[in-house]
């Protein structure tokens, strides 16, 4: 299935049928490469956080569920994402607003956009320890109770710490990622150390990558394209540098591709980040604007474009410069 | 395609507010070939809407949805606050162009609205129908020029005709369509900061 486009990061919430399938964190130590982060010091600040995000675990129906949300605190709104177990199903929750103590009724979108269901949480509190209302089918309007117990908070607010794992929204790849992720209480910038990915169709654990360093954006920590135009979804994350102070700041990408079994480090592609950003036009080809290529004079840019010339080898095709 | 194109229009015009400004719209039009009256409500970055068709006259409420999101459409209610069809609509500056989907049914039906009322922080009086109403009645405040609400016309569903104006002591608090409660034999208008509320008895 070709995933040509990137898959828009979502600022709002998740909530997944999953617990069975998804084990949680397995607790690995933080790995001394953190004195290695220095090699790629970023001068951009750490991002913050988009939203907070609370992860719950309960069931729909007596269904296993786990459910994440994302909490829009500026205009007052609740999204999220549902994945169904067995179907191993990721569906996306429409962004609603939401007054505290009102019910939440909010939507369960399908593929293309269009709500199919609704999730209806009486007295709906963003800070409630338990949720609990009805699933509600719109075309048949049959109800299912839904009850949820949260497991996870991961907040931009250094006051607290969190130290637990987090769906990845990853459309409709036909894997499920689940990132690890922790902060100390008064640090900013979250660390992810590890990324467990699941056959969606399955949920069968495929792939552990570890001993990482990235930058945490709650769900959308890791952005999926098919980069090098194979027709697999591929992956990238932003690294997370921590000077000798711990003063953390996002560094360059990182990025893995699919190589039919297994997501590996493509190191060629983060070689090209380390030279300006990265734009991908079309699957298959990238584009580097160098952060020197920039003529101000005469108000060009130059911009390399490179070429996979097979899944895991790519090649230079030209340079052109571009009016901006 | 066309949908995103709209929208991003619309917020480049000014019949249409950026998302932190307060403004209200009146559109008259139809649906499928039924005549409706639809007025939203867009504040803080979050709109809200109640319409009803013309021949029945009872207001249906719209569920809430951020404004920079409508571009995915925004759901007509059930009587249990439920999702009952959705309204998708691509926006210019005066007019609604768009469809209504039953999610029951699966049924679709063309939308066509002209906007017949507008105001931007109460600049220009709208008059704002509340999503609230009786077996027999339907509430709209006539304006809100000042911000304040100092009437309320009680209409008759059956005919639309204004029966009697309600005037609290004191200008009450603007809520948009929620301005107006219907509890039971009364119709309540809560009190806010710097504003009184009222309560009148419903004429059965």
């Amino acid at each position: 299935m070709p995933h040509a486009r990137i898959i828009e990061r979502s600022t709002m919430g998740m909530i997944c049928l999953l617990k069975k399938r998804l084990p949680r964190s397995h607790g690995v130590p933080l790995v001394p490469a953190l004195l290695c982060a220095g090699l790629w010091f970023s001068p951009v600040p750490v991002r913050a956080q988009a939203n907070p995000t609370r992860t719950y675990e309960g069931n729909i129906g007596g269904r296993p569920a786990e459910l994440v949300t994302l909490e829009d605190y500026h205009i007052g709104c609740v999204s999220g994402y549902l994945l169904d177990e067995k179907a191993g199903r990721l569906m996306t929750l429409e962004e609603t607003p939401q007054k505290g103590g009102d019910p939440l009724v909010i939507d369960v979108l399908d593929k293309d956009g269009m709500p199919f269901a609704a999730l209806s949480l009486r007295s709906f509190s963003i800070d409630a320890g338990r949720l609990k209302g009805e699933w509600i089918d719109l075309h048949t309007r049959k109800r299912m109770p839904a009850d949820f117990r949260r497991t996870a908070f991961f907040t931009p607010d250094a006051d607290h710490a969190y130290d637990a794992g987090v769906l990845q929204a990853s459309g409709e790849a036909p894997f499920l990622f689940r990132i690890h992720a922790r902060r100390a209480k008064g640090e900013h910038g979250g660390l992810v150390d590890r990324i467990d990915i699941y056959d969606r169709s399955t949920g069968r654990h495929v792939q552990t990558i570890d001993h990482l360093i990235l930058s945490f954006n709650g769900t959308a920590t890791l952005t999926f394209a098919d980069f090098n135009g194979d027709g697999h979804i591929d992956f990238y994350a932003s690294r997370l540098a921590i000077d000798g102070n711990g003063e953390r700041r996002t560094g360059a990408r990182t990025y893995y591709l699919f190589d039919g079994k297994q997501f590996r480090n493509f190191a060629p592609l983060d070689a090209l980040e380390a030279k300006g950003a990265l734009a991908f036009p079309k699957p298959g080809w990238v584009e580097v604007q160098p952060m020197d290529g920039t003529d101000y004079d005469r108000r060009v840019q130059t911009w390399d474009r490179y070429r996979f010339v097979a899944s895991q080898r790519i090649k230079f095709e030209e340079s052109e410069e571009r009016p901006f | 395609m066309r949908l995103r194109y709209y929208i991003a229009l619309a917020w480049t015009l000014p019949g249409w507010a950026a998302p932190a400004a307060a403004s209200y719209a009146a559109y008259t039009g139809t649906i499928g070939t039924e005549r409706v009256t639809l007025f939203l409500d867009d504040r803080n970055a979050i709109v809200r809407g109640v319409y009803f068709y013309d021949r029945y006259r009872t207001p249906i409420r719209l569920k809430p949805a951020a404004t920079h999101s409508l571009e995915g459409g925004i759901d007509e209610l059930d009587a249990d606050g439920i999702p009952a069809a959705r309204l998708r609509i691509t926006f210019d500056a005066v007019a609604f162009n768009g469809s209504w989907t039953s999610y029951r049914t699966g049924r679709t039906l063309p939308i066509h609205l002209v906007r017949t009322a507008y105001s931007s922080y109460g600049a220009e009086p709208v008059p704002i129908l509340q999503a609230a109403s009786t077996d027999r009645y339907y509430f709209v405040i006539p304006s809100v020029a000042t911000g304040d609400v100092r009437a309320i016309e009680v209409h008759d569903k059956s005919d639309g005709q204004l029966v009697r104006t309600l005037v609290p002591a004191s200008p009450a608090c603007d809520r948009g369509i929620d301005t107006v409660v219907v509890e039971k034999t009364h119709l309540r208008l809560s009190p806010g900061p710097g504003c009184a509320g009222a309560t009148f008895t419903l004429e059965p």
